[in-house]
C-alpha cells in the first residue's frame, strides 16, 4: 500500500454541516452518478481538472506558465492518506470541544475505496470520529470494508422511482436501496437525505415513498430534506459544462414543512434544511 | 406590583431610554459629524450652546493642572441638569473638555529629537497620550465623594513643600468641586421633577433617585442603587473630562450592595436590572464579568446573570467581556453566546485567562497578579489602581517599517529575505528607541499637558504622593506597545521569498520596480498578480503564516529587550485599533500586491480575502501565531454567520470555536455577528438604519456614525465572512 494516493477536490476546514460539531470535510474527486443538479459538478470527473474564471483574468498572456491571478486554477489534488490525515489533524482541538471529526464527502468517495480505507484507519488511529457521504450505490462489498472505521453515514436515496433515478441520475437505484437495507442491518447510525430538486425529487408521493422505506429498514430512522441549493449553477461554465435546471429556485419553508410532515407520517424523524 | 406588572414597567422604561438613545444618535452626528469612535451615550448639547474652553498657548489649547481643571470646571457649570424620570440614574454631560484640545501635546514642546524619526515611520509616539489605564472604582465605593475630599486635603497638608505639589492639589480640590456642584445641581433638578411629576410610578423612581443621588453625594454607597448612582457619576466625571473609558469587574463591583439588598429584602431581581440598566446606559464603558478571581475561583454570581439581563433587555451599543476560563459556568458562557446571536451587537466579547495569565507572568509578575489584570478598554487589560500601562495607544506600523527596510535594502547590492529581515529589525529598533525616549520625555512632562485630575482619585499613589498618574507616582508603569500591519509585512516577506528567491519567477529589481509604480507600469498587474496570490498569512502551512510568526517573535522579543531611562517594562501586543486606513495612508505599495496607500490589515487578522470565506479555524490559526504572550492581545475579530445560530447545535459549535481559540493560545475575541442583507444596505443609507451596532474593532458603534470610509472597511470585513 506504500505511495498510494488519493485525488482529493478539496479539504474544508470549520465545516458545520457535514455531521456532528465542528468538523474537516474531505471532498474526493470523481462520482459514478451525473445528477443533473449536481452542486460540487467539480467533484464529477476523478482526474484533476482546469477550471477558468474570466472575471479574475488581467489578461496578462502567461496562461502557459502558469497564471498569476487564479484565473485558470487546477481542481484536484493527489494525496496520501498521510497527507491528508496531517492537514485534518489541524483541527483536532476543535473536533475534541465540539463533539465534531472528519466527513469524507464527494464525489462519490468509496470510488476510491483503498485510499478511503488507508485515511479512515488512520484517522482511528488518532482517535477521530468520522462520516462519510454517499451516493450508496457501489457494490456492498466496496462499502462494507470502511464501515468499522466509520462513525456514522449520510446517504441520498433521490428518487424511489428507478427509472426516475436512471433518467435524472445516470444510475439505477436498485444497489441503493439494498445497501440502505444492508447499513441498515449493519446497525451503523446513519441519516439518509434527499436533495429536494423542484419538478424532479418534491413530489410528495416520492418523499412518502422514500420515507416509507426508510422506516421499514429502520424504524425512526433519521431522514434529511435538503432544499434546492441555487448556488451550485455558477459552478458550471468555469469548468466548461452547461447546467441542466438554469433558474430553478428553491422551494419555500411551507413546502419544506408539508413535506417533512408527510415523511414523518411515514414513521421516519424528518427534519429539513433551508438551503 | 407584583413582580411581573414591575417587569412590565421597567422593561417599558428601558425601552423608553433605548428610543431615545438611538434619537440622540442621529442629532449627535447632525451635531458633530461623523466619528470613527465608541458611542458614548452623552447627548447633543442644546440649541445655542456655545461653551469654548479658555486657552493659555498661541493655538488656545489649554494645558496643565490649572488649565485642565479650571477648563473642567467652566464646561461642567455650562451644562444643564438632566434628569429624565424614566431612567434609574440621572445626569449627562454635552461635551468632552479633551476633544476640545487642538494637539494631544504641548504645542510649545521641542519634539525635534524625534520629530523626523516620527514622521519617517509613522509612529503613534507616547508624548501626550492620556488615560488607558484603570481607577479602581472600589477606592470611591469605600470613601464616598466627601471621603475622597477628605483624603485630599489629608495628603494636601502633608505634601505641600514645592509649588508644583500645592498646584496639583488645587487643581483636584477644583475638579472635585466642580463635580460636586455639577451633582448638586443635578440633584436640585431630580427634587424640582419629583415635585412637578403626577405619575405615580415616575414620581416613586424620582423619589428613589433622590435619595440615593442625595446620600452618595457625600457617604459610600450602602445599597445597589446608590452604587449604581455612584459609578454612573464616576462614568460621567471620566469620559466628560478625558474621555476616559476604562470599566472594571463589574459583576463584583456590584455584589456586596446586591447580597445587602437582597438579604434585607430591599430589593428584588426586578429592581436590580432596572438600576443596573440605568448605570449601563450611562457609558459604554468596558465591563469584564465572570473570570477567576486571586485565588482562582470564578466570580459569576448572580449580579454577572442581572448584568445580562439589563443588556438584553437594553439592546444597545455595549462593552462587556466575559473572561473565558475552565471554571466558567458553562451555563454562562452559553447565555453570552445567546446574547451575541440575538441582538448581533458584538457584545459580550470573550478574553482568554489562561493566555492573559500566563502572558503576564512570563513578564516578571505573579498569579495573583496577572488574576487582577482584567479587560477595561478596547482591547486592553489593566490592574485597576495599581497599573499606569498606556494600553492601545503606542503603536509601530510593521508595514512601514517593512517599507523602510525594503527601501534600504534595495539601493544597496545584498538582496535576500534574510538581509531585509535584518534591516527590518535594525528599523525597528530605531522605531522602539524614539518610542522609549518619548515614553521617557512623556513620564516627566504629561502633567503639564494633560494631568489626569480624574483617575488620579482611584489610583493608589497619585494623592498619596501628589503627583499626578503620569509623574511615577503609580506602582505599575507596564508601557503597552502595539504591532500593526503584521499581515502587509509577513505578506511581503513571503511573496519575496516564494516569487523571487524560490521559484525565481521574479527578479529583486523587477518587483521592487514595479512596487514603486503602484504596480501601474507595463508589467504591473501580472506582478502584483503573483506577488497578491503567493502563500498568505491566514492560509494554513503558508509562508505568510510562516513570516507573520517570525515577525511577532521578533517583535515581542525587541519589545522586551526595550528599557528606557523611565520604563523598565514595554509589553508587545498586536493591534492597530481603528487607525488601520491611517496606517495604509503611510505606506506606499508593497510587495504583497497591496496597492499604495490601502489600508493594512485589521489587528492581528489576516488581510481582507485571504482567508477562505468563514474558515474561523484557518483564521484562528493565523491569529495565534500573532500571539505576543507576554499578557496583552491580538485580537481576533471575528464574523460570523447569524444562521450558525439556526443550527440544531449551533451554540455549541460557536463555544467550541471561541474556547478552543482561546485555549489554544488566543487572547480576545472581538464577534461580530453579520446580517450581510441588512449591513449592505445601511452601507446605501446608513440613516435608514440608526440602531445597527457593529464591532468596528475593540470598540462597538452604531454604524451611521461612521465615516463613509471606515463603514466600506468594516463591510469589506464583514463581507468575507
Ligand atoms: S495567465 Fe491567467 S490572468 Fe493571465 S491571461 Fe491567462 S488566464 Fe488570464
Amino acid at each position: 500500500m506504500k505511495n498510494m494516493t488519493g485525488i482529493i477536490t478539496e479539504i474544508q476546514r470549520f465545516s458545520l454541516h457535514d455531521g456532528d460539531g465542528i468538523r474537516t470535510t474531505v471532498f474526493l474527486k470523481g462520482c459514478n452518478m451525473r445528477c443533473s443538479w449536481c452542486h460540487n459538478p467539480e467533484t464529477l470527473e476523478m482526474k484533476p481538472q482546469e477550471a477558468w474564471y474570466p472575471a479574475k483574468c488581467i489578461h496578462c498572456g502567461h496562461c502557459k506558465t502558469g497564471c498569476p491571478a487564479q484565473a485558470r486554477v487546477t481542481i484536484g489534488r493527489e494525496m496520501t492518506p498521510e497527507e491528508a490525515l496531517h492537514e485534518v489533524l489541524w483541527d483536532r482541538d476543535y473536533y475534541a470541544a465540539s463533539g465534531g471529526g472528519v466527513t469524507v464527502s464527494g464525489g462519490e468517495p468509496f470510488l476510491q475505496a483503498d485510499f478511503l480505507k488507508a485515511f479512515l484507519t488512520l484517522c482511528k488511529e488518532n482517535g477521530l470520529r468520522t462520516a462519510a457521504e454517499t451516493n450508496l450505490s457501489l457494490p456492498w462489498a466496496v462499502i462494507a470494508p470502511c464501515l468499522p472505521l466509520l462513525s456514522h453515514v449520510y446517504f441520498d436515496i433521490k428518487l424511489l422511482d428507478d427509472a426516475a433515478h436512471r433518467k435524472w441520475t445516470g444510475v439505477s437505484n436498485r444497489t441503493v436501496l439494498e445497501n440502505a437495507a444492508n447499513l441498515a442491518a449493519s446497525g451503523i447510525p446513519f441519516t439518509a437525505r434527499t436533495p429536494l430538486i423542484p419538478g424532479v425529487t418534491d413530489g410528495e408521493d416520492n418523499i412518502r415513498g422514500i420515507a416509507a422505506f426508510l422506516a421499514s429498514v429502520r424504524e425512526n430512522c433519521r431522514y434529511e430534506l435538503l432544499n434546492y441549493n441555487a448556488l451550485a449553477e455558477s459552478k458550471y461554465e468555469p469548468i466548461g459544462l452547461t447546467y441542466a435546471l438554469p433558474g430553478t429556485r428553491p422551494l419555500p419553508v411551507s413546502r419544506l414543512r408539508e413535506l417533512a410532515a408527510a415523511a414523518a407520517s411515514e414513521g421516519t424523524q424528518c427534519r429539513f434544511s433551508r438551503g | 406590583m407584583t413582580i411581573e406588572q414591575k417587569k412590565q414597567v421597567y422593561t417599558q422604561r428601558i425601552r423608553s431610554l433605548r428610543a431615545k438613545k438611538i434619537e440622540e444618535t442621529r442629532k449627535k452626528i447632525a451635531y458633530n459629524g461623523l466619528t470613527d469612535e465608541d458611542d458614548y451615550n452623552f447627548l447633543c448639547p442644546p440649541e445655542g450652546y456655545s461653551w469654548k474652553p479658555v486657552g493659555d498657548s498661541p493655538n488656545g489649547d489649554f494645558h496643565g493642572y490649572r488649565g485642565w481643571s479650571e477648563n473642567y470646571a467652566a464646561m461642567l457649570k455650562s451644562f444643564p441638569p438632566v434628569v429624565d424620570p424614566e431612567n434609574s440614574m440621572c445626569g449627562n454631560f454635552f461635551r468632552i473638555l479633551q476633544k476640545f484640545r487642538k494637539v494631544r501635546w504641548h504645542e510649545c514642546w521641542d519634539l525635534s529629537p524625534w520629530q523626523e524619526t516620527i514622521d519617517r515611520y509613522g509612529i503613534d509616539h507616547g508624548i501626550g497620550q492620556i488615560h488607558h489605564f484603570c481607577g479602581d472604582v472600589r477606592i470611591g465605593l469605600n470613601l464616598g465623594w466627601d471621603g475622597i475630599r477628605e483624603k485630599v486635603r489629608r495628603y494636601e497638608a502633608v505634601n505641600n513643600e514645592t509649588e508644583e505639589q500645592r498646584e496639583f492639589y488645587r487643581a483636584e480640590n477644583v475638579f472635585l468641586d466642580a463635580c460636586m456642584d455639577w451633582m448638586d445641581r443635578t440633584v436640585a433638578c431630580v427634587r424640582e421633577k419629583l415635585a412637578h411629576e403626577t405619575d405615580p410610578l415616575l414620581k416613586e423612581n424620582l423619589a428613589g433617585m433622590l435619595a440615593a443621588n442625595e446620600w452618595v453625594r457625600h457617604q459610600p454607597p450602602r445599597t445597589l442603587r446608590e452604587a449604581c448612582t455612584f459609578i454612573s457619576w464616576y462614568n460621567l466625571f471620566g469620559r466628560s473630562f478625558n474621555r476616559e473609558g476604562c470599566g472594571g469587574q463589574l459583576d463584583e463591583l456590584l455584589r456586596p450592595y446586591y447580597e445587602h439588598d437582597t438579604a434585607l429584602g430591599l430589593i428584588d431581581d426586578e429592581d436590580a436590572v432596572y438600576y443596573i440598566s440605568g448605570l449601563l446606559m450611562s457609558d459604554t464603558k468596558y465591563y469584564q464579568l465572570g473570570g477567576p478571581d486571586e485565588t482562582g475561583r470564578d466570580m459569576v454570581s448572580p449580579v454577572s446573570w442581572l448584568i445580562l439581563e439589563a443588556a438584553d433587555r437594553m439592546d444597545v451599543s455595549l462593552n462587556l467581556t466575559i473572561r473565558v476560563h475552565d471554571g466558567l459556568p458553562r451555563a454562562f458562557f452559553r447565555r453570552g453566546v445567546e446574547l451575541l446571536f440575538k441582538h448581533k451587537n458584538g457584545w459580550p466579547r470573550f478574553s482568554g485567562d489562561q493566555s492573559l495569565v500566563e502572558g503576564f507572568m512570563r513578564r516578571g509578575f505573579s498569579r495573583e497578579l496577572a488574576a487582577r489584570r482584567i479587560a477595561v478598554g478596547c482591547n486592553w487589560m489593566a490592574i485597576p489602581g495599581l497599573e499606569y500601562p498606556l494600553n492601545d495607544s503606542i503603536k509601530v506600523n510593521q508595514a512601514r517599517v517593512f517599507e523602510v527596510a525594503y527601501d534600504e535594502m534595495m539601493a544597496g547590492p545584498e538582496r535576500s529575505t534574510e538581509k531585509l529581515l535584518s534591516l527590518y529589525v535594525k528599523h525597528l529598533r530605531v522605531v522602539l528607541k524614539c518610542i522609549g525616549e518619548t515614553m521617557d520625555f512623556d513620564l516627566n512632562n504629561n502633567r503639564y499637558n494633560d494631568p489626569e485630575l480624574f483617575l488620579n482619585l482611584f489610583m493608589v499613589g497619585p494623592i498619596e504622593k501628589g503627583r499626578d498618574a503620569s509623574d511615577h507616582s503609580v506602582q505599575y508603569y507596564n508601557i503597552g506597545i502595539d504591532g500593526a500591519g503584521l499581515a502587509v509585512a509577513a505578506n511581503s516577506f513571503a511573496a519575496l521569498q516564494q516569487r523571487v528567491e524560490q521559484e525565481k519567477a521574479l527578479t529583486w529589481d523587477q518587483v521592487y520596480a514595479s512596487v514603486q509604480a503602484n504596480y501601474e507600469d507595463e508589467n504591473g498587474p501580472y506582478i502584483q498578480a503573483l506577488m497578491k496570490h503567493s502563500g498568505r498569512f491566514g492560509q494554513p502551512g503558508s509562508l505568510g503564516n510562516r513570516w507573520a510568526r517570525r515577525l511577532t517573535e521578533v517583535f515581542r522579543d525587541e519589545v522586551v529587550a526595550l528599557k528606557s531611562r523611565e520604563v523598565s517594562v514595554y509589553i508587545p501586543g498586536m493591534f492597530s485599533w481603528s487607525k488601520t486606513i491611517l496606517f495604509g495612508r503611510q505606506v506606499g505599495a508593497t510587495p504583497d500586491g497591496r496597492k499604495a496607500f490601502e489600508p493594512v490589515n485589521h489587528g492581528a487578522n489576516p488581510m481582507p480575502g485571504d482567508v477562505r470565506s468563514g474558515a474561523m479555524t484557518d483564521m484562528s490559526e493565523a491569529i495565534i501565531l500573532a500571539q505576543c504572550g507576554m499578557g496583552n492581545t491580538s485580537p481576533f475579530q471575528m464574523e460570523l454567520d447569524p444562521g450558525m445560530i439556526d443550527m440544531e447545535d449551533g451554540i455549541d459549535k460557536v463555544m467550541a470555536l471561541l474556547e478552543t481559540h482561546l485555549k489554544r493560545g488566543g487572547t480576545l475575541i472581538n464577534v461580530n455577528i453579520v446580517d450581510a442583507d441588512k449591513i449592505r444596505a445601511a452601507h446605501k443609507n446608513p440613516e435608514l438604519y440608526p440602531d445597527l451596532v457593529v464591532r468596528v474593532t475593540g470598540f462597538t458603534a452604531y454604524f451611521i456614525t461612521l465615516t463613509p470610509a471606515f463603514r466600506q472597511l468594516v463591510v469589506d470585513r464583514l463581507m468575507e465572512s
